[in-house]
């Protein structure tokens, strides 16, 4: 049996898929209407695995959680241009810098989603 | 005969009361432990069970479990839960702190007794316990 607590945080961030390699023309042709600067309400969904503390009864501490969450995810990124943040803001490419991001803090974190609109959804799953 | 299985998920909603109050701990250490979850009256929560259960599909309804049965254990399992205060009325919390994780093991324990008795051959394959639309806790 394995336990998991999710905690999902909203970041607005606006960004553009571009590789910086190409020309306009280029990227405009690989990358369509992605290449033009735009915004979502990113649903980012956090999950740690463990097991529960014997003394308070809880996965982690939901106000250590939540602190850990806002000062490494919601504060450096919230209402920011991503792409002056991160090389890529594929969501792929988020999922995997958020996760980078947040095991050196979260080390029991096993998962980032990322709700990038109502039909986009993208997943890193620890791998080691 | 097709012996893959598939999964069945269903959702139930409840309402229910609780706080976090560990009796051997003093009031400080349980202020530490659970800050503005240790109140003397707590707070209530739209909890939302969400069950997944596997099993091989029946040839004759072609379903792996009728919906109506799967509403009828959820409805079982939750039932003493729905409008209670977990703390005061519920007597596995009496000791027990009602945390969203203790309540998913709790209801895991009530789905899996269900299950056996009336559907022996499907599993249990996961639960998920929606404490609010943005923190649940998921068992597998």
């Amino acid at each position: 049996m394995k336990m998991q607590l999710t905690r999902e945080v909203t970041i607005r961030g606006i960004h553009n898929l571009e590789n910086p390699k190409l020309s306009p023309a280029e990227n405009e042709s690989l990358y369509g209407i992605c290449y033009g600067q735009h915004g979502h309400h990113y649903k980012v969904r956090v999950t740690i695995e463990g097991k529960i503390d014997s003394r308070s009864s809880l996965l982690m501490d939901r106000d250590a959680l939540d602190r850990i969450l806002r000062e490494n995810l919601v504060d450096p990124l919230d209402g920011k241009d991503l792409n002056r943040i991160f090389s890529n803001t594929s969501g792929e490419a988020l999922a995997i810098a958020i996760y980078d991001r947040l095991k050196g803090p979260l080390p029991n974190l096993v998962r980032v989603g990322i709700q990038e609109t109502r039909k986009n959804y993208f997943e890193y799953q620890s791998q080691s | 005969m097709d012996t893959r299985t598939a999964v069945i998920a269903r959702r139930r909603l409840f309402s229910s009361a609780h706080l976090y109050d560990q009796k051997k701990f003093s009031r400080e250490e349980n202020l530490a432990t659970f800050g503005r979850c240790h109140t003397p009256h707590g707070h209530g929560h739209n909890y939302v069970l969400e069950i997944f259960v596997e099993g091989r599909i029946d040839e004759r309804t072609k379903m792996v479990i009728d919906l109506t049965d799967l509403d009828s254990i959820l409805l079982t399992v939750t039932d003493p839960l729905d409008h209670q205060h977990l703390n005061f009325d519920v007597a596995e919390f009496k000791e027990k702190v009602p945390t969203t994780e203790n309540i998913a093991l709790y209801l895991r324990e009530k789905v899996r007794i269900e299950l056996q008795t009336r559907h022996p051959s499907l599993k249990l394959k996961r639960l998920r316990l929606f404490e609010t639309d943005d923190l649940w806790v998921e068992i597998e």
